[in-house]
């Protein structure tokens, strides 16, 4: 009774338990399929910022992105893992009096599992954590030089792709991906008095205070023919705002063209 | 297929959207007139400023007072002026606005006091080109009492030099710090100077910090203490710090401001330590810096600084010994500040 019971909730693995063995070759069949890779970005960035704790002004400039992190493809699903994603910006306002140094530096780890087949199309939909800490520095500011905003957060996450065929480029495969926090976990300075001194403030806060949006399209393909490491060129629009009052709006916007290097990891098989 | 090409056009248009309309969230920059940039310097101050209730300053008419002078067809320099003048009125040297033509400021808290320091007396009546220069501090020896000049807190004091110098004096009667004329910059200088006087850790006074919009909305009162360092240096080279607990006599003026004004207070809460000169200039407000939307810095202090026995020093700190350099002395090269405090060392 036990059984039919688990197994209607589809406990299978509870309520199966002479196939036990089975279930073992199976998962070490579906852990065969997996292909590991360590992933290496490097690109160029071009963002804006409007901080007002620090400055009633926006900032405009480029920077410089690099990142290290792994990645692993199955039959079922797809593992994105940045163990550090680093930016750096340079930004001045309109009228070149002052100049922020902008600083990202993000782990994150995302779950996508496939949901469903449309045409050609592969959707998964997944979730994930991030790590992220922001920080700005305007040297000509004195004590209020220095401002960081630090996020934990849970992240809903979506996957579409497809292989593409391009005229005199071969076939890609042709990705969107999309993280959205959902919940996260802020520490922040103070809205007033000095920034480093008075203390820092924590608060968990759902999207909509902390809103952030974070999304790519890229291409990606084997190096050359019989080469089982990937490359990948992607432009990602990485948004956020935090409204914890409106005197101090704070907006970053980052887009990011990368290139990735993803070198197959782990035992390679080659098909004959 | 024709699937996989509306999904793809309509994936990329929904793209461009998200990215194009980054610009609905993140607003224009503030508008530059003089009406909005007096507006913007005002509510900063306003909302910043910690020392409203302490000066009893109503800011609310010092607005409408100054509100008049503006005209939208003014000039820079007319509205830095108008600007300039409302923030006088805070009477606090670390209010400053700034432009490329011009940095605003009050200085009254020392112009309508004497001068109290003459270096010239010193390189001429005292050092007579035997003084040493280590680091940021200018070093003199007399013989039974040692003399260390500090001009400014900006320039770094590094635990090697301090070692040094303390070294050197560590078989004296006495050490006297000079701080007059020094105008204040990195209080992390003053802690580590400061902590080489005492061999235990002492709360030497408290501040609080501005933490909302309100005049009075102030983090609590958070002390403030001075410990002796564990060690100096690193890895091999780490050794145990140099301290100093004989006689110490700090030669203040009122040009001693800001850094230079949390100097002598964490002093002055040592056994061993006496003031010696004139009041410092005060600035125990540290300031917090903005940008208006024309570009312009402004600046205005933002947390209170209370001594050991919770007295607001805002105004500057009385010395144990008030001494003025009298002007006979002066001429003659005797520095009569100087020479009270190498008096108290040898009593």
């Amino acid at each position: 009774m036990m059984t039919l019971v688990l197994s209607l909730y589809g406990l299978h693995g509870l309520a199966q338990e002479p196939d036990q063995p089975s279930r073992k070759a199976e998962r070490a069949a579906l852990r065969a399929q997996r292909t590991h890779y360590l992933s290496l970005d490097a690109g160029t960035t071009y963002g804006q910022t409007l901080d007002a704790r620090m400055a009633a002004n926006r900032y405009f400039g480029a920077g410089l992105q690099l990142a290290i992190g792994g990645e692993t493809q199955s039959p079922r699903g797809l593992k994105q893992t940045r163990y550090l994603d680093t930016r750096f910006l340079v930004l001045v306002p309109s009228h070149v009096s002052s100049m922020t140094f902008n600083t990202f530096n993000e782990s994150y780890g995302t779950y996508f599992r496939n949901v469903r087949t449309l045409g050609a199309w592969t959707l998964r939909a997944g979730g994930g954590w991030s790590v992220l800490a922001n920080a700005r520095i305007n040297p000509s500011l004195g004590n209020s030089a220095f401002n960081t905003d630090a996020a934990v957060s849970a992240v809903a996450a979506g996957n579409l792709n497809r292989a593409v065929r391009l005229p005199l480029l071969g076939t890609w495969d042709l990705a969107y991906t999309l993280r959205l926090p959902l919940v996260s976990y802020l520490n922040r300075l103070p809205a007033y008095g000095l920034s480093g001194l008075g203390g820092t403030s924590s608060f968990v806060v759902p999207v909509g205070v902390f809103t952030r949006v974070n999304s790519s399209i890229s291409l990606t393909r084997p190096i050359s023919k019989g080469n089982p490491n990937l490359h990948r060129f992607a432009y990602a629009w990485d948004f956020y705002a935090f409204n914890d009052n409106e005197i101090h709006p704070l907006r970053v916007a980052n887009h990011t063209l990368t290139y990735t290097l993803l070198i197959r990891t782990g035992k390679i098989t080659t098909t004959p | 297929m024709k699937h996989s090409l509306y999904l793809s056009t309509g994936l990329l248009i929904l793209t461009l959207m998200l990215t194009s309309c980054e610009a609905l969230f993140i607003r224009p920059d503030r508008g530059t007139t003089p009406a909005e940039i007096f507006e913007e310097a005002w509510t900063f101050a306003d909302q910043e400023y910690s020392f409203f209730g302490f000066k009893n300053i109503n800011w609310e008419e010092v607005r409408t007072r100054y509100e008049t002078r503006i005209q939208d067809s003014m000039t820079d320099e007319a509205l830095f002026e108008v600007i300039a003048d409302m923030l006088y009125e805070l009477r606090d040297g670390h209010v400053n606005l700034s432009s490329d033509f011009n940095v605003s400021r009050n200085w009254t808290w020392y112009l309508n006091s004497p001068p109290n320091f003459n270096y010239s007396v010193l390189e001429r009546g005292y050092f007579k080109q035997q003084e040493t220069f280590t680091g940021s501090f200018v070093v003199y020896d007399f013989g039974d009492v040692g003399y260390i000049r500090y001009s400014a807190f900006t320039s770094p004091i590094s635990e090697a030099d301090l070692d040094y110098v303390l070294t050197k004096f560590r078989d004296h009667t006495g050490i006297i710090i000079d701080i007059r004329d020094n105008g204040g910059g990195a209080l992390v200088n003053a802690t580590n100077f400061a902590r080489r006087f005492t061999d235990q850790e002492v709360v030497v006074g408290s501040w609080r910090f501005k933490n909302g919009p309100g005049h009075e909305d102030f983090t609590d009162l958070e002390d403030i203490r001075l410990t002796p360092p564990d060690s100096t240096g690193f890895g091999p080279s780490k050794t145990a710090p140099v301290l100093f607990t004989g006689k110490v006599a700090v030669l203040t003026n009122r040009s001693s401001y800001s850094a230079a004004n949390f100097f002598p207070m964490y002093m002055k809460a040592l056994p061993n330590v006496t003031l010696v000169g004139d009041t410092t200039g005060g600035g125990g407000g540290a300031p917090a810096n903005t940008e208006l939307a024309n570009g312009w810095g402004i600046r205005v202090s933002a947390s209170q600084l209370f001594d050991d026995a919770g007295v607001n020093v805002e105004d500057g700190i009385p010395p144990d010994v008030q001494v003025n350099l009298d002007p006979a002395d002066e001429a003659n090269l005797v520095d009569t500040i100087l020479e009270r405090a190498l008096a108290l060392i040898r009593q």
